[in-house]
């Protein structure tokens, strides 16, 4: 394995548009994991570290052209929040393949329904308690917890997938365990609607109440899940979801890299 | 029953202790070894759940739903093992426990005291991880290096283990750094010699001495450590560094790690 991770050499350009990218550690299974999902895809991931306030500066265009893959990891807190959402909406309408961990998810349902629904007030109510149209809101059973140490909703719980869904082929499976940490979910009141203009809940609590996976259909590859996929990847077992992120990012590579022929010969 | 294996760290932290044990944690697997791990974090957060990923980097969260250090992902990575809240241990979660106990009156109105009181408890949870995971080698790395005021509590609980469950089922590993001097062009091995007489002092005689670096080490340095720290020529192990984490486990078997920890320790090691 080491052997291989060594030869490796077609890379795949990776951002990762994050509020901690200053300390690579602070997204070290990430990292590992598509490290992991380069290596069974035969290339080398390379990862560029993009700090979410450089695009609320600089535009998402500057820091995201020459990205073959968006990756949104998990964070708290508002700062840092609308760089994420603009990377979510760089990679939609450039149908540039979009993995969302956790906070990634909720960035990508924020900006759906700001950009597909033109609902300019769609927001968590995490950064904005007061917002008219919380798309993303507190978990029932978090109402009313006040101490921050140990409350999330934490470790394995079962996902039930859809058929035919990205994820499901993905992980060639019905039933899946995932770890997760998280206070907000999908917002159910917004499920209909949402549904209604292309998004697709492919991934659900066995009971159907929480959205643990969601993907766009008019996309390629853009996936948001409410868990963390990244602590069960290892070397030689990489997790499916990464694996696919990387199989269909490697082909942007190669439709990508045809308009810079010259093109007016 | 279980036997140990403590790993401490010298000179400086962030010297790669943690893919060190979750290597050594790989090629015992390898050698048909069942094996567990434990993280001690001498900080008093209660768990890194609440810290700062610029001051702690991710929060590697297991399958039970315990906000744990980074390592436990490399521990579960290289070893592929799931692990538990029992494997991340921190001086918050002992000393909430030691005053919980206390405010119920299990003390019978002792003082209470870091030693025993602590200690003991800091012991309970090396026993609980043995007991519950039924793992032949439970490995313990304790965070931080030798000389921080936080982690003296977890290193004489250690020390105490040699004696609690007998001198062949222990075994103390020290990590350290060769500094590299740009101007004489060597490694030097002083800062070493000094972290290795700290753990001494302490009571604890290191086994096995990991030293990392950033150039290859010498035969001569080798001999000179093994002098100096009074540890045999062949447990002085070298590790400089590489261009890949997933390089450690083969370099450390090339240098003969898993024969040296199957041999000290007396385990059943398939070939």
């Amino acid at each position: 394995m080491v052997k291989l991770l060594k030869d490796v050499v077609e890379p795949v350009n990776i951002v990762l548009v994050g509020k901690y990218v200053e300390l690579e550690d602070a997204y070290y299974s990430v990292r590992e994991s598509l490290c992991h999902a380069g290596l069974h895809n035969s290339c080398c991931v390379n990862i560029s570290w993009v700090q979410s306030e450089d695009i609320e500066r600089d535009g998402p265009d500057h820091h995201l052209c020459h990205a073959q893959g968006i990756i949104v990891p998990g964070g708290f807190g508002v700062r840092g929040i609308e760089g994420m959402v603009r990377a979510a909406n760089y990679a939609r309408e450039n149908k540039i393949p979009y993995l969302g961990l956790c906070l990634g998810m909720q960035v990508m349902v924020i900006e759906f329904g700001r950009f597909v629904l033109n609902d300019p007030k769609a927001n968590s109510a995490e950064f904005d308690p007061d917002t008219i149209n919380p798309v993303i809101d507190l978990l029932l059973e978090q109402k009313g917890v006040s101490s921050k140490g140990g409350t999330m909703r934490r470790g394995n719980y079962p996902c039930k997938l859809l058929p035919s869904s990205l994820a499901a082929a993905s992980y060639n499976a019905d039933t899946v365990y995932e770890r997760h940490r998280h206070r907000y979910e999908f917002n159910n009141k917004y499920r209909d609607c949402f549904e209604q203009a292309g998004m697709v809940y492919s991934g659900l609590s066995p009971d159907g109440e929480l959205v643990e996976i969601c993907e766009i259909k008019d996309h390629p590859w853009m996936v948001g899940t409410q868990f963390h996929p990244e602590f069960l990847s290892r070397p030689n077992r990489p997790h499916p979801l990464f694996c696919g992120f990387i199989a269909r990012a490697k082909k942007v590579l190669r439709e990508g890299a045809q308009p810079t022929l010259p093109l007016s010969q | 029953m279980a036997k140990y294996i403590f790993v401490t760290g010298g000179v400086v932290s962030s010297v790669g202790k943690g893919i060190t044990v979750a290597s050594m944690g790989n090629i015992l697997k390898s050698r048909g070894i069942e094996v567990s791990v434990q993280k001690l974090d001498p900080y008093f957060n209660v768990d890194p759940g609440t810290m700062s990923p610029y001051q702690h980097g991710e929060v590697f969260v297991t399958k039970d739903g315990a906000e744990t250090d980074l390592d436990l992902g490399n521990y579960e990575r290289f070893i592929d093992i799931e692990l538990t809240s029992l494997s991340n241990t921190t001086s918050g979660q002992i000393y909430s426990s030691v005053i919980s106990k206390e405010r119920r009156g299990d003390y019978l109105g002792g003082t209470i005291q870091v030693v025993p009181h602590v200690v003991c408890e800091i012991k309970q949870y090396f026993h609980q991880l043995a007991e519950i995971s039924q793992a032949d080698v439970i490995l313990v790395e304790v965070g931080g290096t030798v000389g921080d005021i936080e982690g003296q509590p977890f290193l004489e609980a250690i020390r105490q283990m040699r004696k609690d469950v007998g001198r062949d089922n222990v075994l103390y590993i020290h990590v350290t750094l060769l500094p590299y001097i740009s101007t004489t062009k060597e490694l030097k091995t002083k800062p070493t010699q000094h972290s290795v007489n700290e753990l001494r002092r302490i009571g604890i005689q290191p086994d096995v001495i990991i030293c990392r670096s950033d150039y290859p080490i010498s035969d001569s340095i080798r001999d000179k450590l093994s002098l100096f720290c009074d540890v045999e020529r062949e447990a002085v192990i070298p590790l400089p560094n590489v261009e890949t984490v997933y390089e450690v486990p083969l370099i450390l078997e090339t240098e003969h790690m898993g024969d040296l920890l199957v041999k000290k320790l007396g385990l059943n090691a398939r070939q």
